[in-house]
């Protein structure tokens, strides 16, 4: 005797993700990264250099170039490896964390996989060269695909990706 | 592979990365540890010095100790004296600069702590010397060799060109006239008065022991410790000691001198000086 089960067909559809979820997303990025990463990193660098924060004057620190020059190495560090974990995520997964949590993908504009030189573009400005996001942001205002510089530079696009359920289930042999 | 594996071994591969990289960084950038600073004041004292010139100049001194007052984690300042003096402004600034400092420093004078170098050690909060250590000599000095008499001897004339009467006051190939010597010794009393005062001050002098040490002398350690030039005679342990006493646990010394001339010896056997005749505190 068959056995029959109902079936509630999903479809994905993918809509142009708006730049507040985006902007949402690269908080989320930005403090997963400053919680598993960049404190841990903070921590073993300053431990190792033997550089007591507890104890730190600014204005002393300040005043010693070693000492200054161990914080700038740390934020130069820091920003790189933040490149890293954008680059790492978007091109093996094409979501980093924080796009995952709001259910936006990074795909390339003439449709697939983005590579991973559209990757590296397209994260420049949100990392190493994070002074410049403001002006990389802007064209993303007027451009109906709410594309970054960075964006068209890359041939990439941020979409949202929602399952929506069909109205009428199907009825589908076991 | 499943989305969830790659995230884990994203996470963990970018762990490794931030553990390796932090680590390998921090040793490369690492200050000292140390929670005492030693500044080692060696050789002649001098506002200048380079390759051939010998000694230790007071800018070098005063940034090693700046070095070591900005690193959170130093404590204390151990000014490690081994120097028979140096040049008035040069032995002036560092001690200054010491006296102003608003940590523990405490001066340790090795073989010889004396003349300017015994200015800087009398900055300090604590000094320890060896009872067999030379010390004193607070006075100035301004002598210089007069070579006129030798050469009229040899018929070598000097042709006095200047447009005022003691432009070349302290001319090594002339005889010094007696008001020359009167303007001379202005300088070298005025340097005197100076150290002299900053000593009393910094040492709680007798008016005995100040008549004692005005005469120039030099004097050993245990009688230093006798009259109240010295606070304890000992080396390096007294030294932790005192250290100790001023709640400072743990005590690790981190060398903050930088190595300075290779060849000192050379400059003192060939016998070179400016051609100034400058005071100094030698």
């Amino acid at each position: 005797m068959d056995e029959y089960k109902i079936v509630l067909p999903e479809r994905e559809l993918k809509s142009v993700a708006s730049l507040q979820k985006r902007g949402l997303a690269l908080i989320v990025d930005i403090l997963i990264f400053f919680f598993f990463f960049f404190s841990p990193f903070i921590s073993i660098f300053y431990y190792c250099a033997n550089l007591p924060i507890d104890k730190a004057d600014v204005e002393s620190i300040m005043a010693n170039d070693k000492i200054f020059s161990i914080i700038l190495v740390s934020d130069f560090v820091a920003q790189f490896a933040f490149f890293f974990y954008l680059v790492s995520f978007e091109y093996v997964l094409g979501y980093t964390l924080g796009k995952k949590l709001l259910n936006l993908n990074v795909e390339s504009a003439n449709k697939g996989k983005p590579s991973l030189q559209s990757i590296i573009i397209r994260n420049l400005s949100k990392s190493i060269f994070w002074t410049v996001l403001v002006f990389d942001v802007i064209p993303a205002f007027l451009d109906a695909r709410r594309r970054r510089i960075s964006d068209f530079l890359a041939q990439t696009i941020v979409v949202e990706s929602r399952k929506i359920i069909k109205r009428f289930p199907a009825v589908e042999t076991v | 592979m499943n989305d969830l594996a790659k995230i884990i071994i994203l996470f963990v591969l970018l762990s490794l990365f931030v553990i390796i990289t932090g680590s390998v960084l921090g040793l490369i950038y690492a200050i000292p540890s140390g929670n005492v600073a030693e500044i080692r004041i060696e050789g002649d004292i001098v506002s200048t010095s380079d390759l051939l010139s010998g000694g230790v100049s007071s800018d070098a001194i005063i940034s090693q100790i700046k070095t070591a007052l900005s690193n959170p984690n130093v404590e204390a300042i151990l000014l490690s004296i081994n120097s028979p003096g140096g040049m008035v402004v040069a032995s002036k600034e560092v001690a200054e600069y010491v006296k102003s400092i608003n940590k523990t420093v405490v001066a340790q004078i090795r073989e010889i702590g004396a003349s300017g170098a015994y200015l800087i050690a009398a900055a300090a909060d604590y000094i320890i010397c060896d009872n067999l250590s030379i010390t004193g000599s607070i006075g100035v000095t301004d002598s210089y060799l007069e070579f006129a008499g030798t050469m009229t001897k040899y018929g070598v004339e000097y042709n006095r060109l200047v447009t005022g009467e003691h432009k070349d006051i302290g001319s090594q190939f002339r005889n010094m006239t007696a008001e020359e010597r009167d303007i001379i010794m202005g300088l070298v009393n005025e340097s005197f008065s100076y150290f002299l005062n900053f000593v009393t001050e910094r040492r709680n002098l007798t008016e005995e022991t100040i008549t004692l040490i005005s005469d120039g002398r030099i004097i050993g350690g245990s009688q230093a410790y006798s009259l109240g030039l010295v606070d304890e005679l000992g080396g390096i342990n007294e030294v932790k000691r005192y250290l100790s006493s001023k709640g400072i646990e743990e005590i690790t010394i981190d060398d903050y001198s930088s190595s300075t001339n290779i060849i000192p010896d050379i400059r003192n056997l060939l016998g070179f000086k400016t051609d100034l005749n400058i005071p100094s505190f030698n």
